[in-house]
């Protein structure tokens, strides 16, 4: 079943003479469970793409639909319902130095006045083996281990929809194969639709399908 | 909420709270000392001239009655004169008496060593008397008095010493009423004045108009107000204008601090809600719990810090009066509560709207995305002038903002605070230099003044190193009645702004001017420049006067008013026509002399006139002065005697104070009034000191971190620019645009501009020392008399010296980064 589809949206950066084309009419479909991956150059449109797909940007021309309600038409409330359904990890982390580990993975549920489920964040930390770790700060730990804990603030409201920017970007092989290996694990928990961006090969091909962009448009769609 | 505490970290930022705390307590202490400066001020004046601020002398019994039951008086004491003490050259030195407990209870005396007298052979005295005596200072010692008693008789008479006080005497401007220095337990003669000393509420000027009414209402009673023990009034021009600027400054400084503090802290925020959006925060519910976190954070914070701050002040409040010997109030907590509170407010909501503003925006990519734009369109770009603009207006990141803020703050307080001590400091050599350890002795009226035996008693007085004595005509006008002159302590020169007059023939037509009559002493140095051309024999037998005139031109709207017709009339012109051997025609009441005009001199070094007022000032001997005024000796209307800096202090008050006991003649003592100025000027030096330092510090450590964050996203972006085509050269353009000649052009901003603007505000301010309504270029020619530029110059060089120094230290490292390309 789809549950999040794109119709020729596009996006431009700058005005007039300056002006850069990042996405160009790209038209995807988003399965439920399925782990999906997209890959491309370096300023081939790839980080707009998910950027625009998970509602962080808003696209110039195009649609963008979840569970067929187009994204654009929706009121404040509903688009809290979709932010509530999604979650986000980032090539930098974006942890927030103040918290501490647990805190950091709490943060979306208590943005979002949810109760917070701490039985599920303890989950989260043990399939991240950081539970010894969760009082620590940001900067006393690894980058693997912030992205570890970024996957898991990502998970902390049991997301539909999770994006991927190029979350082991700042990480060594190995690192990035543990990450992606527990990205994999605690899918398994929730059954999200993963939509991962990578320039990694490798990685891209643990996905269930690899969608693949040049200059903007999406040149190839794989399983 | 149980995860509140999330949402408070995350909103928690430490920098501002500290620079928060930092500001309120600055203020808070600014304000506290600000008005313990006024409490210490008034402390000290207390303590010179006494708690009570009003005396009611020579009155009777029944008098002293009505005025203790007025409503008006809070407090008040009794004085009764017994005799005089006559002193071994036979003089009058001081005067023996009792006082009653609550005159004790008034602290006007100040008791030195000892007790108060207890038994009726007890006496304490005043520290001065003493030394007139020539005793030891020994409590218990037995001391003889000559005591001169009501009906004249002389006695002498064996008294113990049990205890010494301030001379409190010499303070008091009471001349014809006499004031103890010798207080004993009890008199057995007949009482030779009776005063009661008192202090009032001061409520209205109305109670007041009352009580003096009252007080009037005696025969020959009189109330004399000591002007230097009221309580300062704390609304007056000059002390909301010194401490409402005071505080002002630290308080923009504050405001300064926290949204420099605080829009360096912008990127983190900024970060913060990319964050907690992306995490599916919408914009409306970030924007309130920015608000409500960031109001609760403050709050808490200006809470604490005001309550410890008001805690300590009121400790040191407490305890400063012992351990620092200084008077401290806790008094305006108030004003710092308002005054932080309001700054903090604005602060953060300017802070949060700034915010709401910049959400999304990112600072440094802008370059960023040029740079690649150029590279990715595969453009030549030839770094010239205009693409110099180009990547400059690009490269105005915070951090150079902020750095140019701070460096403009900076620049600005340490001109206000500099501003402030340099013109105290020149003020206070001003007065140093013309009044110094001086007493002086004036009337406006050319009949009356010190006698030649008075001169001579003051030029013998130990301590008085020299003398400057004037008898001076002041009326205004030929056929006017004597006019009250302001004197303006310019004794430097003595002959200046007094007022005559003399009769100005011109076509044939008698016209009355306006001049200043000095009777010219033999000594005179005035007598270097025209002797050769004068006949002094002449001069001295009082028929010819020195004339000196100014020309028209030199007064400033180029014409005198008339003063023999009806006042309105002005003559203009160039010169006034008056001659070497013309007759004069000088006139005071009803003696009208006609003189011969030995000389009119050009120029005199010794004189300034006051253009303004008189055109001129006519010299003659003391014989004409005489004849003029229709004395059968000379009066001195104006003495000023300069006192040795090793002199005994007390002593020389003591015998100056009692020089003179003639009500029309004001006696200024200028070297307590030089003494307080001095402590003063210490403090203001000591606290605005210690305040610019610490800012200049704050502000360089600031600087310093901008400039190394500065550098950092520079060296990252170093080889951005130099595929742009930046070279070294130009590298260093920028450096020197961004900062050094910024700073530059700031300091030569602030002080072009402001030097002027202030010195004509003082100017205004202070025209007891110079004429009002002056051109600008006056203004400057005096304005420079106001401040001490080295003073408030050096410090600013400093500052500009170590921020280049910074500066400079930036730019090698980014030159040894392009070297490496």
């Amino acid at each position: 079943m789809c549950a999040l589809r794109c119709e020729n949206i596009h996006k431009i950066y700058g005005k007039s003479q300056q002006a850069t084309y990042a996405v160009r009419g790209i038209s995807a479909e988003f399965q439920e469970n399925t782990f999906y991956s997209v890959i491309g150059k370096s300023g081939s449109g790839k980080s707009t793409l998910i950027h625009l797909l998970s509602g962080l940007l808003k696209a110039d021309r195009g649609e963008i639909f979840y569970d067929e309600q187009p994204l654009s038409t929706m009121n404040e409330q509903q688009l809290e319902h979709i932010k509530k359904k999604t979650g986000i990890v980032f090539q930098n982390y974006q942890l927030l130095p103040e918290l501490t580990v647990r805190e950091n993975i709490l943060l979306p549920a208590v943005l979002l006045e949810e109760k917070c489920d701490e039985e599920w964040c303890d989950v989260i930390l043990e399939k991240l083996q950081m539970t010894d770790i969760q009082s620590k700060y940001p900067d006393q730990l690894s980058g693997g281990q912030q992205q570890r804990c970024a996957i898991g603030r990502a998970f902390m409201n049991r997301p539909k929809y999770l994006f991927c920017d190029e979350p082991t970007g700042n990480l060594d092989k190995k690192t990035s194969k543990s990450v992606l290996n527990f990205l994999l694990e605690i899918k398994q928990l929730t059954k999200p639709t993963i939509i991962l961006v990578t320039h990694d090969l490798d990685i891209a091909r643990s996905a269930d399908v690899v969608l693949h962009i040049e200059d903007g448009k999406l040149v190839s769609k794989s399983l | 909420m149980k995860y509140h505490h999330i949402l408070r970290k995350c909103f928690r930022e430490k920098s501002v709270v500290v620079a928060m705390c930092l500001s309120v307590v600055l203020l808070f202490f600014t304000s506290f000392l600000l008005d313990s400066f006024q409490a210490q001020k008034q402390y000290q004046r207390q303590m010179i001239y006494g708690f009570h601020n009003g005396a009611a002398f020579d009155i009777s019994e029944r008098e002293e009655n009505k005025i203790q039951n007025h409503l008006s008086i809070k407090e008040s004491g009794e004085m009764i004169v017994y005799g005089t003490i006559i002193g071994d050259d036979s003089s009058e030195i001081g005067n023996i008496g009792t006082v009653d407990q609550n005159f004790w209870n008034l602290e006007q005396f100040q008791l030195i060593d000892g007790t108060y007298p207890a038994k009726e052979n007890e006496v304490v005295m005043e520290y001065a008397m003493l030394d007139l005596l020539h005793l030891p200072y020994e409590i218990g010692e037995n001391i003889d008095l000559k005591i001169q008693v009501t009906d004249g008789t002389l006695i002498e008479k064996s008294y113990v010493l049990s205890g010494i006080i301030q001379t409190y005497s010499t303070n008091w401007l009471c001349n014809e009423h006499p004031l103890l220095s010798v207080i004993t337990k009890q008199c057995d003669s007949e009482p030779m004045q009776r005063h009661l000393f008192f202090s009032s509420a001061y409520k209205n000027e109305n109670e007041m108009k009352e009580l003096d009414a009252l007080i009037h209402e005696t025969n020959k009673s009189e109330i004399i107000f000591n002007e230097y023990s009221f309580p300062e009034n704390i609304f007056s021009f000059e002390q909301i204008v010194e401490n409402g600027g005071a505080l002002l400054s630290v308080s923009a400084i504050s405001a300064l601090l926290l949204i420099c503090i605080s829009l360096s802290t912008i990127a983190k925020q900024l970060y913060r809600n990319r964050v907690l959006l992306s995490l599916g925060l919408n914009k409306n519910k970030l924007n309130r719990l920015m608000v409500m976190q960031s109001f609760q954070q403050w709050l808490i914070c200006w809470g604490c810090t005001c309550f410890v701050s008001a805690v300590i002040c009121m400790m040191l409040a407490a305890f400063g009066k012992n351990i620092f010997q200084f008077t401290m109030t806790y008094r305006p907590f108030v004003v710092s509560f308002i005054m932080t509170f309001f700054i903090v407010l604005v602060m953060n909501v300017s802070l949060i709207v700034l915010l709401r503003k910049m959400n999304g925006i990112t600072g440094g990519k802008d370059l960023t995305r040029y740079a690649e734009q150029k590279v990715k369109r595969k453009q030549h770009f030839v770094f010239h002038k205009k693409s110099f603009i180009d990547i400059e207006k690009r490269r105005m990141r915070k951090k150079v903002v902020l750095n140019r803020i701070l460096c403009t703050g900076m620049i600005g307080m340490l001109f206000i605070c500099m501003y402030n001590i340099s013109t105290s400091w020149q003020l206070y050599q001003w007065n140093m230099e013309h009044l110094g350890y001086s007493y002086q002795w004036s009337t406006d009226s050319p009949t009356d003044g010190l006698t030649f035996q008075q001169l001579n008693k003051i030029q013998n007085t130990e301590g008085i190193e020299t003398i400057k004595y004037l008898s001076s005509a002041s009326y205004y006008g030929m056929n006017d009645q004597l006019l009250y002159v302001q004197y303006e302590n310019a004794l430097n020169d003595p002959y200046v702004k007094l007022y005559a007059s003399y009769k100005y023939v011109d076509c044939n037509e008698t016209t009355g001017l306006p001049v200043t009559i000095v009777m010219l002493p033999e000594n005179s140095s005035i007598w270097n420049d025209i002797v050769d051309v004068t006949d002094k024999e002449k001069f001295y037998r009082g028929e010819s006067a020195i004339c000196f005139f100014m020309s028209l031109a030199e007064i400033s709207d180029g014409s005198v008013q008339v003063v023999d017709s009806d006042m309105k009339e002005k003559i203009t012109g160039t010169e006034i026509a008056l001659h070497d051997g013309e007759m004069l025609s000088l006139k005071a009441g009803d003696h009208n002399i006609q003189v011969k005009c030995e000389r009119v001199i050009d120029h005199l070094n010794t004189i300034n006139v006051d253009t303004n007022i008189t055109p001129g000032t006519i010299f003659v001997s003391e014989k004409l002065y005489c004849q003029l005024f229709d004395m059968d000796s000379l009066k001195y209307n104006e003495v000023i005697a300069y006192g040795n800096h090793h002199a005994s202090y007390d002593v020389t008050d003591k015998l100056m104070s009692m020089i003179n006991r003639n009500q029309s003649i004001t006696f200024n003592n200028h070297r307590i009034e030089v003494e307080q100025m001095k402590k003063q000027i210490y403090m203001k030096i000591f606290y605005i000191g210690i305040v610019a330092v610490m800012f200049c510090l704050i502000f360089l450590v600031q600087m310093y971190q901008n400039q190394l964050y500065f550098l950092r996203s520079e060296m990252d972006r170093i080889h951005l620019l130099h595929e742009l085509g930046m070279n070294q050269r130009w590298m260093n353009k920028m450096f020197l645009i961004n900062s050094p000649l910024f700073a530059l052009i700031v300091f030569l901003l602030v002080n072009g501009i402001s030097i002027p603007i202030l010195w004509l505000l003082l100017t205004r301010r202070t025209s007891m020392y110079v004429e009002s309504g002056l051109s600008i270029s006056r203004v400057i020619k005096y304005g420079l008399i106001h401040t001490n530029l080295w003073i408030l110059w050096i410090p600013q060089v400093l500052f500009l010296l170590m921020y280049f120094y910074l500066c400079h230290k930036a730019k090698i490292c980014l030159n040894e980064e392009m070297k490496k390309m």
